[in-house]
Protein backbone atom coordinates (compact mmCIF):
# COMPACT_ATOMS: atom_id res chain seq x y z
CA UNK A 1 0.00 0.00 0.00
CA UNK A 2 1.56 3.13 -1.35
CA UNK A 3 1.70 6.09 1.73
CA UNK A 4 -0.77 8.19 -0.46
CA UNK A 5 -3.12 5.34 -0.36
CA UNK A 6 -2.53 4.82 3.12
CA UNK A 7 -3.03 8.18 4.62
CA UNK A 8 -6.60 8.44 2.08
CA UNK A 9 -7.19 4.96 4.00
CA UNK A 10 -6.63 6.52 7.10
CA UNK A 11 -8.82 10.04 6.14
CA UNK A 12 -11.37 8.03 5.85
CA UNK A 13 -11.32 5.93 8.85
CA UNK A 14 -11.41 9.27 10.95
CA UNK A 15 -14.27 10.60 8.73
CA UNK A 16 -16.10 7.33 9.38
CA UNK A 17 -15.25 7.44 13.23
CA UNK A 18 -16.39 11.06 13.17
CA UNK A 19 -19.72 9.99 11.46
CA UNK A 20 -20.49 6.58 13.60
CA UNK A 21 -18.34 7.52 17.01
CA UNK A 22 -18.19 3.33 17.03
CA UNK A 23 -14.65 1.55 16.56
CA UNK A 24 -14.08 0.59 13.00
CA UNK A 25 -13.06 -2.98 13.95
CA UNK A 26 -17.15 -3.33 15.22
CA UNK A 27 -18.50 -2.17 12.25
CA UNK A 28 -16.04 -4.28 9.89
CA UNK A 29 -17.39 -7.45 11.99
CA UNK A 30 -20.68 -6.41 11.33
CA UNK A 31 -20.81 -5.69 7.99
CA UNK A 32 -18.98 -8.81 7.73
CA UNK A 33 -21.71 -11.16 9.55
CA UNK A 34 -24.64 -9.46 8.34
CA UNK A 35 -25.82 -9.93 5.20
CA UNK A 36 -23.71 -13.03 3.10
CA UNK A 37 -26.57 -13.69 -0.07
CA UNK A 38 -24.30 -11.68 -2.45
CA UNK A 39 -24.24 -14.19 -4.80
CA UNK A 40 -26.62 -12.98 -7.54
CA UNK A 41 -24.50 -9.68 -7.64
CA UNK A 42 -21.50 -11.27 -7.50
CA UNK A 43 -21.95 -13.51 -10.40
CA UNK A 44 -22.65 -10.42 -12.94
CA UNK A 45 -19.01 -9.15 -14.25
CA UNK A 46 -18.71 -6.10 -12.15
CA UNK A 47 -18.42 -3.50 -14.86
CA UNK A 48 -21.80 -4.65 -16.24
CA UNK A 49 -23.68 -5.01 -13.69
CA UNK A 50 -23.02 -0.89 -12.25
CA UNK A 51 -23.72 0.15 -15.52
CA UNK A 52 -26.56 -1.89 -16.25
CA UNK A 53 -27.92 -1.93 -12.78
CA UNK A 54 -28.30 0.89 -10.85
CA UNK A 55 -31.26 0.03 -8.59
CA UNK A 56 -30.03 -2.85 -7.23
CA UNK A 57 -28.17 -1.94 -4.20
CA UNK A 58 -25.60 -3.73 -1.73
CA UNK A 59 -27.88 -6.49 0.06
CA UNK A 60 -27.31 -5.16 3.65
CA UNK A 61 -30.46 -4.65 5.53
CA UNK A 62 -29.38 -4.53 8.75
CA UNK A 63 -25.93 -3.73 10.63
CA UNK A 64 -26.02 -6.01 13.42
CA UNK A 65 -24.58 -9.20 13.66
CA UNK A 66 -26.91 -12.34 13.77
CA UNK A 67 -25.65 -14.85 16.38
CA UNK A 68 -27.12 -14.08 19.28
CA UNK A 69 -30.25 -12.67 17.76
CA UNK A 70 -32.99 -14.86 16.40
CA UNK A 71 -33.64 -13.85 12.33
CA UNK A 72 -37.72 -14.29 12.03
CA UNK A 73 -37.87 -12.02 8.77
CA UNK A 74 -36.15 -9.28 6.44
CA UNK A 75 -35.41 -7.02 9.39
CA UNK A 76 -36.99 -8.32 12.03
CA UNK A 77 -35.16 -9.80 14.67
CA UNK A 78 -36.04 -10.86 18.06
CA UNK A 79 -34.31 -11.73 21.03
CA UNK A 80 -33.10 -15.34 21.99
CA UNK A 81 -35.13 -14.73 25.62
CA UNK A 82 -34.04 -18.46 26.54
CA UNK A 83 -30.87 -17.10 26.86
CA UNK A 84 -31.87 -14.15 28.64
CA UNK A 85 -29.77 -13.77 32.00
CA UNK A 86 -28.56 -10.23 32.42
CA UNK A 87 -30.82 -7.54 33.81
CA UNK A 88 -29.83 -4.94 31.21
CA UNK A 89 -30.09 -6.27 27.58
CA UNK A 90 -27.11 -6.64 25.26
CA UNK A 91 -27.06 -4.41 22.28
CA UNK A 92 -26.32 -7.62 20.77
CA UNK A 93 -29.04 -9.07 21.93
CA UNK A 94 -31.40 -7.04 21.48
CA UNK A 95 -34.10 -7.22 19.25
CA UNK A 96 -34.61 -4.92 16.07
CA UNK A 97 -37.80 -4.19 14.43
CA UNK A 98 -37.56 -2.10 11.65
CA UNK A 99 -39.94 -1.44 8.68
CA UNK A 100 -37.24 -1.10 5.85
CA UNK A 101 -34.04 -2.03 5.70
CA UNK A 102 -31.61 -0.06 8.01
CA UNK A 103 -30.55 3.37 6.63
CA UNK A 104 -27.00 4.57 6.93
CA UNK A 105 -24.77 7.67 6.27
CA UNK A 106 -23.52 5.98 3.47
CA UNK A 107 -27.30 5.59 1.78
CA UNK A 108 -28.28 8.66 3.67
CA UNK A 109 -26.07 11.18 4.19
CA UNK A 110 -28.80 13.40 6.54
CA UNK A 111 -27.97 10.25 9.13
CA UNK A 112 -24.11 11.20 9.41
CA UNK A 113 -23.32 13.43 12.64
CA UNK A 114 -22.35 15.95 10.90
CA UNK A 115 -25.33 16.88 8.43
CA UNK A 116 -28.22 15.98 10.46
CA UNK A 117 -31.08 18.32 11.32
CA UNK A 118 -34.24 18.28 13.40
CA UNK A 119 -36.72 20.42 12.91
CA UNK A 120 -39.29 21.20 15.67
CA UNK A 121 -42.22 22.96 14.42
CA UNK A 122 -46.47 22.89 13.70
CA UNK A 123 -48.93 25.54 15.20
CA UNK A 124 -48.88 24.33 18.68
CA UNK A 125 -45.26 25.96 19.39
CA UNK A 126 -44.69 29.72 19.60
CA UNK A 127 -40.86 29.34 18.21
CA UNK A 128 -40.10 27.42 15.14
CA UNK A 129 -36.99 25.15 15.88
CA UNK A 130 -34.00 23.82 14.03
CA UNK A 131 -31.04 21.78 16.10
CA UNK A 132 -27.81 19.89 14.75
CA UNK A 133 -26.38 16.99 16.77
CA UNK A 134 -23.59 19.60 18.29
CA UNK A 135 -26.84 21.67 19.31
CA UNK A 136 -28.04 18.61 20.93
CA UNK A 137 -24.73 17.87 22.55
CA UNK A 138 -24.69 20.70 24.31
CA UNK A 139 -28.26 20.43 25.91
CA UNK A 140 -28.97 19.06 29.19
CA UNK A 141 -29.26 14.93 29.22
CA UNK A 142 -30.17 12.84 31.42
CA UNK A 143 -30.74 8.73 31.57
CA UNK A 144 -33.08 6.35 32.10
CA UNK A 145 -34.02 2.44 32.23
CA UNK A 146 -36.52 1.53 30.48
CA UNK A 147 -37.32 -1.64 28.64
CA UNK A 148 -38.27 -0.89 24.68
CA UNK A 149 -40.78 -3.48 23.36
CA UNK A 150 -42.33 -4.26 19.98
CA UNK A 151 -45.73 -4.11 19.81
CA UNK A 152 -46.28 -7.53 18.08
CA UNK A 153 -44.22 -9.08 21.35
CA UNK A 154 -46.80 -12.44 22.25
CA UNK A 155 -48.53 -12.59 18.84
CA UNK A 156 -47.20 -16.10 19.30
CA UNK A 157 -49.30 -16.99 22.12
CA UNK A 158 -52.45 -15.86 19.56
CA UNK A 159 -51.59 -18.79 17.67
CA UNK A 160 -50.63 -21.17 20.69
CA UNK A 161 -52.84 -20.92 23.19
CA UNK A 162 -55.86 -19.60 21.58
CA UNK A 163 -56.35 -20.75 18.21
CA UNK A 164 -56.92 -17.52 16.77
CA UNK A 165 -54.93 -18.06 13.19
CA UNK A 166 -56.41 -15.10 11.23
CA UNK A 167 -53.77 -12.77 13.69
CA UNK A 168 -51.00 -11.67 11.27
CA UNK A 169 -47.74 -10.88 11.60
CA UNK A 170 -44.10 -11.75 12.45
CA UNK A 171 -43.14 -14.73 15.11
CA UNK A 172 -41.77 -13.10 17.56
CA UNK A 173 -42.37 -15.33 20.77
CA UNK A 174 -41.77 -13.90 24.00
CA UNK A 175 -38.44 -12.21 22.85
CA UNK A 176 -39.06 -8.62 21.18
CA UNK A 177 -38.26 -6.95 24.45
CA UNK A 178 -35.51 -5.91 26.38
CA UNK A 179 -33.88 -3.48 28.59
CA UNK A 180 -31.35 -0.73 27.75
CA UNK A 181 -29.90 2.30 29.74
CA UNK A 182 -30.91 5.17 27.30
CA UNK A 183 -29.64 8.57 27.77
CA UNK A 184 -31.30 11.26 25.80
CA UNK A 185 -32.66 14.85 26.08
CA UNK A 186 -35.57 15.13 27.44
CA UNK A 187 -38.82 16.49 25.42
CA UNK A 188 -39.15 18.45 28.40
CA UNK A 189 -36.32 20.60 27.54
CA UNK A 190 -37.56 21.11 23.56
CA UNK A 191 -40.66 22.09 24.86
CA UNK A 192 -39.00 24.88 26.85
CA UNK A 193 -37.01 25.94 23.56
CA UNK A 194 -39.87 25.69 21.69
CA UNK A 195 -42.77 27.42 23.96
CA UNK A 196 -45.79 24.78 23.37
CA UNK A 197 -48.99 26.65 22.96
CA UNK A 198 -51.54 25.66 25.85
CA UNK A 199 -54.02 25.03 22.36
CA UNK A 200 -51.34 21.96 21.50
CA UNK A 201 -53.16 19.04 21.28
CA UNK A 202 -51.38 16.02 19.50
CA UNK A 203 -47.28 16.03 18.62
CA UNK A 204 -46.11 13.57 15.31
CA UNK A 205 -42.74 11.97 15.33
CA UNK A 206 -41.24 11.69 12.09
CA UNK A 207 -38.46 10.13 10.56
CA UNK A 208 -38.46 11.49 7.33
CA UNK A 209 -35.51 9.19 6.57
CA UNK A 210 -36.47 5.74 7.08
CA UNK A 211 -38.01 3.53 4.01
CA UNK A 212 -39.75 5.06 1.85
CA UNK A 213 -40.95 8.16 4.14
CA UNK A 214 -44.08 6.71 6.27
CA UNK A 215 -42.98 5.92 9.18
CA UNK A 216 -43.33 8.36 12.45
CA UNK A 217 -45.77 8.14 14.86
CA UNK A 218 -48.03 10.96 16.73
CA UNK A 219 -48.86 11.04 20.74
CA UNK A 220 -51.07 13.13 22.59
CA UNK A 221 -49.32 15.98 24.07
CA UNK A 222 -51.03 14.63 27.71
CA UNK A 223 -48.17 12.59 27.38
CA UNK A 224 -45.54 15.28 27.13
CA UNK A 225 -46.98 17.07 29.43
CA UNK A 226 -47.22 14.28 32.03
CA UNK A 227 -43.96 13.03 31.58
CA UNK A 228 -41.86 15.10 29.33
CA UNK A 229 -38.63 14.44 31.81
CA UNK A 230 -39.03 10.65 30.73
CA UNK A 231 -39.58 11.29 26.70
CA UNK A 232 -36.75 12.19 25.38
CA UNK A 233 -34.21 12.12 22.20
CA UNK A 234 -32.24 9.37 22.59
CA UNK A 235 -28.20 9.21 21.35
CA UNK A 236 -26.93 6.78 23.30
CA UNK A 237 -28.42 2.96 24.18
CA UNK A 238 -26.62 1.35 27.21
CA UNK A 239 -23.91 3.85 27.52
CA UNK A 240 -22.73 3.59 23.72
CA UNK A 241 -23.33 5.39 21.01
CA UNK A 242 -27.08 4.34 18.65
CA UNK A 243 -26.19 1.54 16.35
CA UNK A 244 -27.71 2.18 12.73
CA UNK A 245 -30.22 -0.50 13.90
CA UNK A 246 -31.24 1.11 16.86
CA UNK A 247 -31.81 4.88 15.29
CA UNK A 248 -28.26 6.10 15.31
CA UNK A 249 -27.71 9.26 14.96
CA UNK A 250 -30.73 10.09 17.32
CA UNK A 251 -34.09 8.37 18.15
CA UNK A 252 -36.73 9.07 20.43
CA UNK A 253 -37.48 7.03 23.62
CA UNK A 254 -40.70 6.75 24.96
CA UNK A 255 -40.67 4.41 27.63
CA UNK A 256 -43.26 2.15 28.60
CA UNK A 257 -45.08 2.04 25.16
CA UNK A 258 -44.53 0.00 22.30
CA UNK A 259 -41.48 0.58 20.11
CA UNK A 260 -43.19 2.01 17.35
CA UNK A 261 -43.63 5.06 19.43
CA UNK A 262 -39.98 5.64 19.54
CA UNK A 263 -39.40 6.81 16.46
CA UNK A 264 -35.96 5.67 14.86
CA UNK A 265 -33.58 8.19 12.75
CA UNK A 266 -35.54 11.12 14.27
CA UNK A 267 -35.85 14.70 11.93
CA UNK A 268 -39.11 16.29 12.51
CA UNK A 269 -41.67 16.64 15.32
CA UNK A 270 -44.79 18.56 14.52
CA UNK A 271 -47.10 20.03 17.39
CA UNK A 272 -49.97 21.05 16.56
CA UNK A 273 -53.66 21.69 17.81
CA UNK A 274 -55.22 18.67 15.45
CA UNK A 275 -54.95 15.16 15.46
CA UNK A 276 -52.20 12.99 13.29
CA UNK A 277 -53.09 10.03 11.12
CA UNK A 278 -50.15 8.09 9.61
CA UNK A 279 -49.24 4.47 8.63
CA UNK A 280 -48.26 3.57 12.07
CA UNK A 281 -51.61 4.34 13.57
CA UNK A 282 -53.88 3.22 11.15
CA UNK A 283 -52.77 0.43 8.57
CA UNK A 284 -50.20 -0.86 11.90
CA UNK A 285 -49.97 -1.08 15.45
CA UNK A 286 -53.19 -0.51 16.04
CA UNK A 287 -56.04 -2.83 17.96
CA UNK A 288 -58.62 -3.97 15.17
CA UNK A 289 -61.24 -6.46 15.99
CA UNK A 290 -65.22 -6.85 17.51
CA UNK A 291 -64.26 -5.46 20.91
CA UNK A 292 -62.28 -2.49 20.06
CA UNK A 293 -63.97 0.60 19.03
CA UNK A 294 -62.22 2.56 15.75
CA UNK A 295 -61.61 6.16 17.20
CA UNK A 296 -63.46 9.15 15.14
CA UNK A 297 -61.08 11.15 12.96
CA UNK A 298 -61.30 15.08 13.99
CA UNK A 299 -62.47 17.12 11.13
CA UNK A 300 -59.32 19.03 10.54
CA UNK A 301 -57.25 15.89 11.53
CA UNK A 302 -53.66 15.99 9.52
CA UNK A 303 -53.24 12.61 7.08
CA UNK A 304 -49.57 11.56 5.75
CA UNK A 305 -49.76 8.46 3.89
CA UNK A 306 -53.23 7.34 5.30
CA UNK A 307 -57.02 8.26 4.96
CA UNK A 308 -59.78 8.77 7.26
CA UNK A 309 -61.03 5.30 5.75
CA UNK A 310 -57.63 3.47 6.86
CA UNK A 311 -58.85 4.71 10.81
CA UNK A 312 -60.20 1.30 11.94
CA UNK A 313 -58.97 0.83 15.41
CA UNK A 314 -57.43 2.52 18.55
CA UNK A 315 -53.29 2.77 18.76
CA UNK A 316 -51.78 0.73 20.91
CA UNK A 317 -49.90 2.68 23.45
CA UNK A 318 -48.93 1.59 27.19
CA UNK A 319 -47.87 -2.23 27.10
CA UNK A 320 -49.96 -4.64 29.52
CA UNK A 321 -48.27 -6.28 32.10
CA UNK A 322 -46.17 -9.64 30.64
CA UNK A 323 -43.89 -12.32 31.57
CA UNK A 324 -41.77 -14.92 30.36
CA UNK A 325 -39.52 -17.98 31.65
CA UNK A 326 -36.27 -18.25 30.15
CA UNK A 327 -37.69 -21.30 28.10
CA UNK A 328 -38.13 -21.41 24.66
CA UNK A 329 -41.75 -21.68 23.43
CA UNK A 330 -42.98 -25.10 21.66
CA UNK A 331 -44.22 -23.60 18.45
CA UNK A 332 -47.20 -26.60 17.07
CA UNK A 333 -49.68 -23.60 14.87
CA UNK A 334 -47.58 -20.87 14.68
CA UNK A 335 -47.38 -20.36 10.67
CA UNK A 336 -44.00 -19.92 10.54
CA UNK A 337 -41.01 -21.76 12.82
CA UNK A 338 -37.64 -19.49 12.39
CA UNK A 339 -34.68 -20.80 10.65
CA UNK A 340 -32.46 -21.18 13.37
CA UNK A 341 -35.11 -21.52 16.65
CA UNK A 342 -34.00 -24.32 18.95
CA UNK A 343 -37.04 -26.38 18.49
CA UNK A 344 -38.83 -28.01 15.91
CA UNK A 345 -42.20 -27.82 15.29
CA UNK A 346 -44.17 -29.59 18.19
CA UNK A 347 -41.00 -30.53 19.96
CA UNK A 348 -40.82 -29.79 23.68
CA UNK A 349 -37.66 -28.17 25.72
CA UNK A 350 -36.00 -30.91 27.56
CA UNK A 351 -34.96 -30.41 31.25
CA UNK A 352 -33.39 -32.98 33.57
CA UNK A 353 -34.94 -34.38 36.40
CA UNK A 354 -34.41 -33.28 40.13
CA UNK A 355 -33.76 -29.73 41.53
CA UNK A 356 -34.26 -26.83 39.25
CA UNK A 357 -34.32 -23.20 39.75
CA UNK A 358 -36.70 -21.62 37.14
CA UNK A 359 -35.88 -18.19 35.91
CA UNK A 360 -37.69 -15.75 34.08
CA UNK A 361 -38.36 -11.95 33.08
CA UNK A 362 -41.91 -9.85 34.32
CA UNK A 363 -42.57 -6.31 33.03
CA UNK A 364 -45.48 -3.88 33.43
CA UNK A 365 -44.21 -0.40 32.40
CA UNK A 366 -47.13 1.47 33.32
CA UNK A 367 -47.27 0.92 36.87
CA UNK A 368 -44.38 -1.32 37.54
CA UNK A 369 -44.38 -5.31 38.72
CA UNK A 370 -45.74 -5.61 42.03
CA UNK A 371 -45.96 -9.05 42.27
CA UNK A 372 -44.89 -12.63 40.33
CA UNK A 373 -46.84 -15.81 40.72
CA UNK A 374 -46.23 -19.29 38.35
CA UNK A 375 -48.31 -22.46 38.79
CA UNK A 376 -47.28 -25.92 37.68
CA UNK A 377 -49.49 -27.97 35.78
CA UNK A 378 -52.33 -26.10 36.84
CA UNK A 379 -51.91 -26.41 40.46
CA UNK A 380 -51.94 -23.53 42.92
CA UNK A 381 -50.54 -20.15 42.12
CA UNK A 382 -46.89 -19.76 43.79
CA UNK A 383 -45.30 -16.31 44.43
CA UNK A 384 -41.81 -16.30 42.46
CA UNK A 385 -39.16 -14.66 44.10
CA UNK A 386 -38.40 -11.21 42.39
CA UNK A 387 -34.70 -10.37 42.44
CA UNK A 388 -33.45 -6.59 42.65
CA UNK A 389 -32.86 -4.59 41.55
CA UNK A 390 -36.71 -3.23 40.67
CA UNK A 391 -35.87 0.20 39.44
CA UNK A 392 -39.60 1.71 39.07
CA UNK A 393 -41.79 1.00 36.20
CA UNK A 394 -40.08 1.37 33.44
CA UNK A 395 -37.71 -1.95 33.78
CA UNK A 396 -38.50 -5.46 33.80
CA UNK A 397 -37.94 -7.16 36.95
CA UNK A 398 -35.82 -11.13 37.11
CA UNK A 399 -37.47 -13.65 39.09
CA UNK A 400 -36.83 -17.36 40.02
CA UNK A 401 -38.34 -20.45 41.60
CA UNK A 402 -37.39 -23.76 42.54
CA UNK A 403 -39.08 -26.66 40.78
CA UNK A 404 -38.29 -30.53 41.54
CA UNK A 405 -38.75 -31.64 38.22
CA UNK A 406 -39.96 -34.97 37.89
CA UNK A 407 -39.80 -37.23 34.38
CA UNK A 408 -42.67 -36.53 32.12
CA UNK A 409 -44.72 -33.60 30.30
CA UNK A 410 -45.48 -30.78 32.54
CA UNK A 411 -47.14 -27.24 32.06
CA UNK A 412 -45.66 -23.82 33.92
CA UNK A 413 -47.58 -20.83 33.39
CA UNK A 414 -45.91 -17.04 34.84
CA UNK A 415 -48.25 -14.19 35.57
CA UNK A 416 -47.39 -10.76 36.15
CA UNK A 417 -49.29 -7.99 38.45
CA UNK A 418 -48.76 -4.36 38.12
CA UNK A 419 -48.48 -1.55 40.34
CA UNK A 420 -52.22 -1.15 39.85
CA UNK A 421 -53.13 -4.70 41.00
CA UNK A 422 -53.58 -5.19 36.78
CA UNK A 423 -52.90 -9.26 36.35
CA UNK A 424 -52.31 -10.56 33.04
CA UNK A 425 -55.04 -12.50 31.90
CA UNK A 426 -55.74 -16.50 30.60
CA UNK A 427 -56.77 -14.56 26.88
CA UNK A 428 -56.94 -11.27 25.58
CA UNK A 429 -59.42 -10.57 22.67
CA UNK A 430 -58.89 -10.90 18.82
CA UNK A 431 -57.40 -8.27 16.95
CA UNK A 432 -56.15 -8.64 13.37
CA UNK A 433 -52.24 -7.62 14.03
CA UNK A 434 -51.87 -9.61 16.94
CA UNK A 435 -50.63 -6.36 19.07
CA UNK A 436 -49.95 -7.15 22.41
CA UNK A 437 -51.06 -10.56 23.68
CA UNK A 438 -50.33 -10.30 27.14
CA UNK A 439 -51.97 -13.68 28.67
CA UNK A 440 -50.12 -15.85 30.82
CA UNK A 441 -47.69 -17.83 28.65
CA UNK A 442 -48.28 -21.64 28.59
CA UNK A 443 -44.55 -23.10 28.82
CA UNK A 444 -44.51 -26.71 27.84
CA UNK A 445 -41.29 -28.52 29.32
CA UNK A 446 -40.22 -32.51 28.67
CA UNK A 447 -38.52 -33.82 32.20
CA UNK A 448 -36.69 -36.86 31.36
CA UNK B 1 -28.66 -11.37 -14.35
CA UNK B 2 -26.74 -11.49 -18.06
CA UNK B 3 -30.50 -12.46 -19.20
CA UNK B 4 -31.88 -10.12 -17.49
CA UNK B 5 -30.03 -7.32 -18.75
CA UNK B 6 -30.55 -8.91 -22.64
CA UNK B 7 -34.23 -8.43 -21.86
CA UNK B 8 -33.46 -5.01 -20.73
CA UNK B 9 -32.12 -4.06 -23.83
CA UNK B 10 -34.50 -5.86 -25.98
CA UNK B 11 -37.21 -4.15 -24.31
CA UNK B 12 -35.37 -0.83 -24.66
CA UNK B 13 -36.73 -1.27 -28.68
CA UNK B 14 -39.95 -2.90 -27.83
CA UNK B 15 -43.50 -1.23 -26.97
CA UNK B 16 -43.30 -1.87 -23.27
CA UNK B 17 -46.54 -1.62 -22.08
CA UNK B 18 -50.43 -1.95 -23.91
CA UNK B 19 -49.56 -5.25 -24.92
CA UNK B 20 -52.83 -7.00 -24.50
CA UNK B 21 -52.40 -11.07 -24.36
CA UNK B 22 -50.57 -12.08 -20.96
CA UNK B 23 -46.85 -12.06 -21.26
CA UNK B 24 -44.82 -14.92 -20.42
CA UNK B 25 -43.40 -12.86 -17.94
CA UNK B 26 -46.85 -12.31 -16.29
CA UNK B 27 -47.38 -15.58 -16.45
CA UNK B 28 -44.45 -16.71 -14.50
CA UNK B 29 -45.10 -13.76 -11.71
CA UNK B 30 -48.25 -15.79 -11.33
CA UNK B 31 -47.29 -18.50 -10.77
CA UNK B 32 -44.49 -17.29 -8.32
CA UNK B 33 -47.36 -15.40 -6.19
CA UNK B 34 -48.89 -18.20 -5.82
CA UNK B 35 -46.59 -20.66 -4.52
CA UNK B 36 -44.37 -17.34 -2.58
CA UNK B 37 -46.59 -15.07 -1.60
CA UNK B 38 -50.20 -15.98 -0.92
CA UNK B 39 -49.66 -17.62 2.06
CA UNK B 40 -48.79 -14.22 3.97
CA UNK B 41 -50.78 -11.72 1.41
CA UNK B 42 -53.43 -13.90 0.14
CA UNK B 43 -54.50 -14.95 -3.78
CA UNK B 44 -55.79 -11.68 -4.20
CA UNK B 45 -53.91 -9.72 -2.65
CA UNK B 46 -56.24 -8.65 0.51
CA UNK B 47 -54.40 -10.28 2.84
CA UNK B 48 -53.36 -13.23 4.98
CA UNK B 49 -51.32 -14.64 7.98
CA UNK B 50 -48.92 -12.72 7.52
CA UNK B 51 -49.98 -9.29 6.77
CA UNK B 52 -53.54 -8.04 6.81
CA UNK B 53 -53.12 -5.01 4.59
CA UNK B 54 -53.83 -4.87 0.65
CA UNK B 55 -50.67 -4.99 -1.37
CA UNK B 56 -52.52 -3.68 -4.67
CA UNK B 57 -55.40 -1.54 -5.59
CA UNK B 58 -57.43 0.21 -3.08
CA UNK B 59 -56.44 0.88 0.23
CA UNK B 60 -52.73 -0.45 -0.39
CA UNK B 61 -49.53 1.80 -0.03
CA UNK B 62 -47.36 1.06 -3.81
CA UNK B 63 -47.69 4.91 -4.20
CA UNK B 64 -44.88 5.50 -1.64
CA UNK B 65 -42.61 3.32 -4.28
CA UNK B 66 -43.02 5.78 -6.58
CA UNK B 67 -42.17 3.78 -9.49
CA UNK B 68 -41.42 0.28 -10.41
CA UNK B 69 -37.85 -0.03 -9.39
CA UNK B 70 -38.32 1.40 -6.03
CA UNK B 71 -40.92 -1.35 -5.60
CA UNK B 72 -38.10 -4.22 -6.93
CA UNK B 73 -35.86 -3.07 -4.85
CA UNK B 74 -38.08 -3.42 -1.85
CA UNK B 75 -39.10 -6.93 -3.34
CA UNK B 76 -35.17 -7.63 -3.60
CA UNK B 77 -34.58 -6.92 -0.16
CA UNK B 78 -37.84 -7.65 2.15
CA UNK B 79 -39.43 -10.38 0.08
CA UNK B 80 -39.87 -13.11 0.83
CA UNK B 81 -40.20 -12.10 4.06
CA UNK B 82 -38.64 -15.31 5.97
CA UNK B 83 -35.51 -15.31 3.35
CA UNK B 84 -35.07 -12.80 1.08
CA UNK B 85 -32.32 -14.83 -0.96
CA UNK B 86 -34.95 -17.99 -1.29
CA UNK B 87 -35.90 -17.08 -4.96
CA UNK B 88 -34.06 -15.10 -7.43
CA UNK B 89 -33.88 -11.72 -8.82
CA UNK B 90 -35.33 -12.37 -12.47
CA UNK B 91 -38.34 -13.59 -11.01
CA UNK B 92 -38.87 -10.74 -8.72
CA UNK B 93 -39.01 -9.18 -11.59
CA UNK B 94 -42.01 -11.06 -12.58
CA UNK B 95 -43.65 -10.82 -9.26
CA UNK B 96 -43.04 -7.06 -9.17
CA UNK B 97 -44.60 -7.30 -12.98
CA UNK B 98 -47.64 -9.13 -11.16
CA UNK B 99 -48.45 -6.86 -8.49
CA UNK B 100 -48.18 -4.09 -10.67
CA UNK B 101 -50.35 -5.20 -13.26
CA UNK B 102 -53.02 -6.62 -10.44
CA UNK B 103 -52.74 -2.70 -9.10
CA UNK B 104 -53.95 -1.40 -12.48
CA UNK B 105 -50.35 -0.03 -13.33
CA UNK B 106 -49.09 -2.05 -16.11
CA UNK B 107 -51.35 -3.99 -18.84
CA UNK B 108 -51.19 -7.75 -18.68
CA UNK B 109 -48.94 -7.95 -21.57
CA UNK B 110 -46.37 -5.92 -20.82
CA UNK B 111 -42.34 -6.54 -19.61
CA UNK B 112 -41.13 -5.46 -16.60
CA UNK B 113 -37.05 -5.11 -16.02
CA UNK B 114 -34.34 -2.70 -15.03
CA UNK B 115 -34.29 -1.06 -18.12
CA UNK B 116 -37.76 0.24 -18.32
CA UNK B 117 -38.73 -0.05 -14.30
CA UNK B 118 -37.37 3.27 -13.45
CA UNK B 119 -39.68 5.24 -15.68
CA UNK B 120 -42.98 3.09 -15.21
CA UNK B 121 -44.67 5.32 -12.46
CA UNK B 122 -47.16 3.72 -9.53
CA UNK B 123 -49.95 5.71 -8.61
Amino acid sequence: MSEERRNQTADALAAEAIRNGASLDRRRMFQVAAWGATTAMAAAPAGVALAQAPAAPARRILQKDDSRVLNIGATVRTGRFWEFNTWQTPVEQFYVRNHYPTPIPETHPVLARESWKLKVHGNGVERELEITYNDLMRMPARSIFSIMQCHGNGRTLFWEQQQMRDVSGGNWLLGAVGLAEWRYVPMSHIMGLVGVKSSAQHVLFWSGVDGQGDIGRPMPMSQLRERGDDIGLAFQMNGSDLLPDHGAPVRLVVPGWGGAASTKWITEIKIADHEFWVRLNTKGEVYIGPTYAAPRPAANAEYRGATAEDVKGPPVEWMPPMSTLTVPLVLQHAPSIPANYPLQRGQLPMLTAGRQTMTGYAWGPQHGVRQVDYRIDGGAWMPARIQMPNLGRYTWVRFDFPWDAQAGDHVIETRTTDGAGAMQPAEVPFNLFGMANHAIPKFRIRVA
Amino acid sequence: MIRLLSLGAALAMAVPVLASAPSAQFQRGQAAFVENCAACHGENGRGGSGYANPIWGQGAQLAKYRNAAALFEYHQLMMPFDDPTRITDELKWDLTLYVLVRHGTLAEGAELGAANAASVPIR
